[in-house]
């Protein structure tokens, strides 16, 4: 008898449990799940089919016109044998809203908006036509591009998008981001990782405690690691940067820059769209040279200062004719160029745009582009 | 001021120690006076000359060492030649001074002559100290420069300071070299970046054993997640090697981004699926753990590893 009793047990556990709702036009799925992954297949029609492949868990499901909801008990974990997979079919337009309290949540393309949140897990998302929202509090996200705005969050995991048509905000832990085209604005925050973002073609601003931060394109950067690289190979308005240890190196800028490294070298090519507006720059680094190739025709005041300079080494080197001698008067028991900073002034075009260029040890180049 | 004086000012001009002030006399003057002008033309073709050799030239690395002892000596000997009355009143007082100022100098010298050196070493250098610092590379620096001994009768210093140079190599992840610096740059504590950076090439081929204990080592201690996050990704595959599990329990209970605990306990139940023991650690360890979908995870695995 009680063979039989747990051969029935086992078999219904086995058997997974079905709910069904039919919908037509735009629908929202609201699943609230206490635990398991979600799998959420986008290829369905006129209804939104349910299965659960775990008898521990008691289906409850709310068909609306306009949403559907499911969720069910809250079983004690302890209880919990194997896995819990939700595995979820509905039409491609619907709007999803999706939480899981313990589980990763995959989904297929999406025409809607979509929220999707878990305590815990990986999400890994197709293309999204409308907005999306993932939320992890452990685990890497990746999806496809997104349509609207995209807001990534994990407390620690990489975050993967395509190219997203509105605005973007990544934050998370521990890990790498890395993002395809942004049309509007973009955050990225990490604790740890690099920040890869192909093109923005709004503002950027990236954190970073460690590792490098690409950007390819944006319409304003500012930009902070505590060790890596900061490079851009356009960036169409103003940039800040800085990096504890590590070089800067803008390839084309258009209006005014900040830049400043402990340790490494910066190399910074003006590239004004507007010759009037702002275009001063302020170039720092600790230890490492820097180049800056200005205009022949824009208007500038130039100061380059090299804290200490190699003793036969030619530290301050521009194809502008410079102002050269020692930036203080000389000091100590033995005056003595040697020991004094070398500073270089020049104005160009009649002075204007002031550029202010300053390492403590290392060369300055001034080139003309 | 006669023309000695102002030719004096001249050799001072061209090395950019005379003051302004005196520079706009020594204009005026060298307008009215054809046999300075002379001597400035003169002085000033040398140094064009000088300049375009320069940068061929090969200064011995002492050279400023020997013209700080010349000119303190000179010093010395100027004050020794000063009136006699004048000497019991400053000697207590100025010789120790101007011994210390030679030694300081002397120091100061080498120090600054190394320190912001690009000179090639003579390859027949003196013997002595300056033997030593020959051996500083063109493009080093020399930090945290300390006086270890001054004698005041011979003007002989020892320093000792700290070589740092750029340097660039190339070579594979079985290179000696190649590791060390890696290693090293596990340990750079100001760069997290670098460490970054070593920990994901050192994560492409943790097969041998001090790659493995490196990456354990930055798994389990460094400061930054995102290190720690890479390391243990590249030790994921080795989740069932004792050592690498005992690692990666350890993060677990302790790490304290709920990210990587996660990775790890995926990595732990993943490698060791049939383990019970481990399920039960596993689960002591996750008890407490503030993360739901770690502590579900650790309860399943001890159902499915039975």
């Amino acid at each position: 008898m009680r063979f039989v009793a747990a051969l029935i047990f086992t078999l219904a556990a086995q058997i997974p449990l079905q709910a069904k709702c039919p919908v037509s036009g735009p629908v929202t799925l609201v699943v609230r799940a206490p635990i398991g992954s979600l799998q959420i297949d986008t290829t369905g029609r006129d209804s939104i089919e349910t299965q659960v492949n775990n008898s521990i868990i008691q289906l409850q499901e709310t068909c609306g016109r306009e949403s559907v909801e499911l969720t069910s008990n809250a079983p004690d974990t302890n209880a919990v044998q194997g896995t819990v997979n939700w595995r979820i079919l509905v039409p491609k337009n619907a709007n999803l809203d999706l939480v899981t309290m313990a589980g990763s949540i995959t989904i297929g393309d999406s025409d809607g908006n979509v929220v999707l949140r878990t305590t815990g897990g990986s999400v890994t998302a197709g293309q999204i036509k409308g907005n999306a929202a993932i939320i992890t509090q452990g685990g890497s996200i990746k999806s496809g591009n997104v349509g609207g705005n995209a807001e990534l969050r994990s407390q620690g995991g990489s975050l993967e998008v395509g190219d997203v048509v509105g605005n973007a905000e990544f934050q998370t832990g521990v890990g790498p981001i890395r993002a395809g085209t942004i049309t509007g604005r973009v955050t990225a925050d990490t604790a740890g990782g690099t920040i890869v973002i192909k093109e923005a073609r709004g503002d950027v601003k990236a954190t970073t405690k460690a590792g490098d931060i690409s950007i390819g394109d944006a319409a304003r950067i500012n930009a902070t690691t505590a060790g890596g690289n900061i490079v851009s190979r356009r960036v169409r308005g103003p940039f800040q940067g800085h990096t504890d240890s590590g070089d800067i190196r803008l390839d084309s800028a258009a209006a005014w820059v900040e830049a400043s490294t402990g340790f490494g070298n910066i190399v910074v090519r003006l590239a004004p769209e507007n010759p009037d507006g702002d275009l001063h720059v302020n170039l720092q680094s600790g230890v490492g040279d820097l180049t800056i190739f200005l205009p022949q025709r824009m208007k500038a005041s130039v100061e380059a200062t090299v804290e200490r300079p190699a003793f036969s080494a030619q530290h301050i080197i521009s194809d502008f004719p410079m102002n050269s001698g020692a930036a203080n008067a000389p000091r100590g028991l033995v005056p003595n160029k040697f020991y004094g900073s070398t500073q270089s002034k020049t104005v160009i075009n009649g002075g204007g745009n002031l550029i202010v260029l300053h390492t403590s040890l290392g060369k300055i180049e001034i080139k003309k582009q | 001021m006669n023309c000695r004086e102002y030719q004096h000012q001249i050799t001072l001009l061209f090395y950019e120690e005379l003051p302004d002030k005196a520079q706009a006399g020594l204009q005026v003057h060298l307008e009215a006076c054809g046999a300075c002008q002379s001597v400035y033309e003169s002085e000033k073709n040398m140094h064009s000359v000088l300049a375009e050799d320069a940068s061929g030239w090969d200064f011995p690395s002492d050279l400023l060492v020997e013209s700080r002892r010349a000119l303190a000596d000179e010093l010395d000997r100027i004050e020794k030649k000063r009136s006699w009355w004048r000497v019991p009143a400053f000697s207590v007082v100025f010789t120790p001074m101007r011994l210390l100022e030679s030694a300081a100098l002397v120091a100061m010298g080498l120090a600054l002559g190394v320190y912001v050196s690009n000179i090639q070493a003579p390859s027949n250098a003196p013997s002595g100290n300056a033997s030593n610092i020959s051996v500083i590379p063109r493009d080093g620096s020399v930090s945290n420069v300390q006086v270890v001994n001054a004698n005041p009768t011979t003007g002989e210093v020892e320093l000792a300071g700290e070589v740092s140079q750029p340097v660039r190599f190339q070579g594979s992840l079985q290179d000696d070299t190649v590791r060390r610096l890696l290693f090293g740059a596990l340990r750079d504590v100001n760069n997290p970046g670098s460490r970054l950076r070593a920990v994901e090439i050192l994560a492409q081929k943790p097969t041998d054993e001090m790659i493995e204990e490196a990456l354990i080592n930055a798994m389990v201690y460094d400061d930054n997640p995102g290190v720690r996050l890479r390391a243990l990704e590249g030790l994921k595959q080795y989740a069932a090697e004792e050592h690498v599990r005992s690692a990666f329990m350890n993060t677990l209970a302790n790490d304290d981004n709920p990210g990587i605990r996660v990775e790890a306990i995926e990595a732990l139940t993943k490698q060791n699926a049939k383990d019970n023991e481990l399920a039960k650690t596993i689960e002591e360890v996750t008890k407490k753990d503030d993360n739901p979908y770690i502590r579900t995870k650790a309860l399943q695995f001890v159902g499915t590893s039975k």
